[in-house]
């Protein structure tokens, strides 16, 4: 700071102004470089070269053009001052240089990350629909799948009437509970029935033979039951219905294979021929007419 | 000759002036610690404590030195910490950013990988 006394003595002493010019120049400088230091500083070119790797690196360039800016002009200023100041600055602009460099670096990642993010989101979307579309699809096969299954719910012409038989794998195991397919299936078959709304409907169940009598009696009741109580729910007049647990009475096919088993646990929905109260004695089966009428229980609550 | 005395102590003014820009010295740093006291608020709201624990603690001893530096009216010191410290600041909220994206990207590849699953089994 005593130098700084020097100028002004001098123009104290009223020399010439160009003098007083050179002087005022030279105490600047003097000045200025009062916080320069010489200290090669040899950081610089490793930063430096650290930023070339930066620059020439695109996806940094695109992904962190802002980090990427900031990290050059921090390097710059480094240069700028790495041959005149002192070694503690150039070690604070040399660690903010660093720094900016490596934010530019992970803020490239960041947004490398962003944009996988962005295709993710899509192929998502994507995947979402293509797995609700299989889903969908699924469903339906399934559905087809039922549907053949209802197709074998036969339907036949006799001298009855219309018989519809819905076979055994429209109920659980010793359960009268109708799995939902068969729900399905009885929905058209009570469309069907109500298109002669004025004839009557039997519902009979059947068994095999395993088992005692009495319970298979009483399972196919139950079933019978079931199958009338779906009908009735779908529209068909409960006046109209009436449930026969016939048991294992009247099997189709023999007993003593599982297939011929299998046929037998079935329950027939007969539409009758002729209106009127009286069951359809007359066909082919009169022969048993007398001795089931007993079982017959009354129809669905 | 008076006129020609006033440019000269002009001069010296400017003289002066550079030799304070220079030096980068305006006398205290107060911007830069309020910017790298937010930097470190900023990072920690995006869980930088937990993502890049090493730099938050340096920015923080940092921004202690600054402020004792201030007090103890040593600016230039004290200028430097809090440009330190700001950049640690920025450096652990772009790590933790970072990891935030990253794990993002793992659990939605988790979620497309089960979907398509989902349909190419069948």
């Amino acid at each position: 700071m005593s130098d700084e006394r020097k100028p002004t003595q001098d123009a104290a002493a009223k020399r010439g102004a160009k003098t007083s010019l050179v002087v005022i120049t030279l105490v600047t400088i003097a000045l200025l470089s009062s916080c320069a230091s010489p200290e090669p500083p040899r950081v610089v070119p490793d930063i430096r070269s650290d930023l070339e790797e930066v620059q020439n690196d695109d996806r940094i360039s695109r992904h962190a053009p802002v980090q990427l800016y900031e990290a050059e002009k921090a390097v710059e200023r480094l240069e700028r001052a790495a041959d005149r100041d002192q070694q503690d600055r150039i070690d604070h602009l040399a660690y903010l240089a660093r720094h900016q460099i490596e934010l530019a670096r992970v803020a490239a990642e960041t947004e490398a990350y962003q944009e996988r993010i962005e295709e993710l989101a899509q192929e998502r979307d994507e995947a979402r629909l293509e797995a609700a579309t299989s889903r969908a699809e699924r469903a339906s096969r399934r559905a087809e799948e039922l549907r053949s299954q209802l197709t074998e719910l036969d339907t036949r012409q006799t001298d009855r009437g219309l018989i519809v038989t819905m076979s055994d794998v429209l109920f659980a195991l010793d359960e009268a509970e109708l799995q939902p397919a068969a729900r399905d299936a009885l929905e058209q078959v009570a469309g069907l029935l109500q298109e002669y709304p004025d004839r009557k409907v039997i519902v009979e169940g059947h068994t095999d033979s395993l088992g005692s009598e009495q319970y298979n009696r009483e399972l196919s009741r139950r079933r019978a039951a079931a199958v009338a109580r779906v009908l009735e729910r779908n529209g068909v007049s409960s006046n109209r219905l009436e449930v026969r647990g016939l048991g294992e009475s009247r099997p189709i096919a023999p007993n003593d294979s599982k297939a011929g088993r299998l046929e037998n646990r079935r329950v027939e929905i007969v539409l009758q021929r002729t209106s009127g109260s009286g069951s359809g004695s007359r066909a082919g089966r009169s022969d048993s007419d007398g001795s089931t009428r007993p079982e017959v229980s009354a129809g669905p609550p | 000759m008076a006129a020609r005395h006033v440019s000269g102590i002009r001069l010296l003014l400017v003289g002066m002036v550079v030799w304070g820009v220079a030096c980068a010295s305006s006398p205290t740093p107060r911007e830069e610690i309020a910017q790298a006291r937010l930097a470190i608020d900023q990072a920690a709201q995006d869980d930088a404590e937990r993502h890049a624990p090493g730099e938050m603690k340096k920015a923080r001893e940092k921004l202690d030195r600054a402020q004792e530096m201030m007090r103890r009216e040593r600016y230039t010191a004290a200028r430097r910490l809090a440009d330190e410290a700001k950049v640690d600041a920025q450096i652990a909220e772009a790590k933790a950013t970072r990891q935030r994206a990253k794990s993002t990207v793992k659990s939605m590849e988790e979620t497309v990988e089960m979907l398509k699953k989902e349909y190419t089994d069948e």
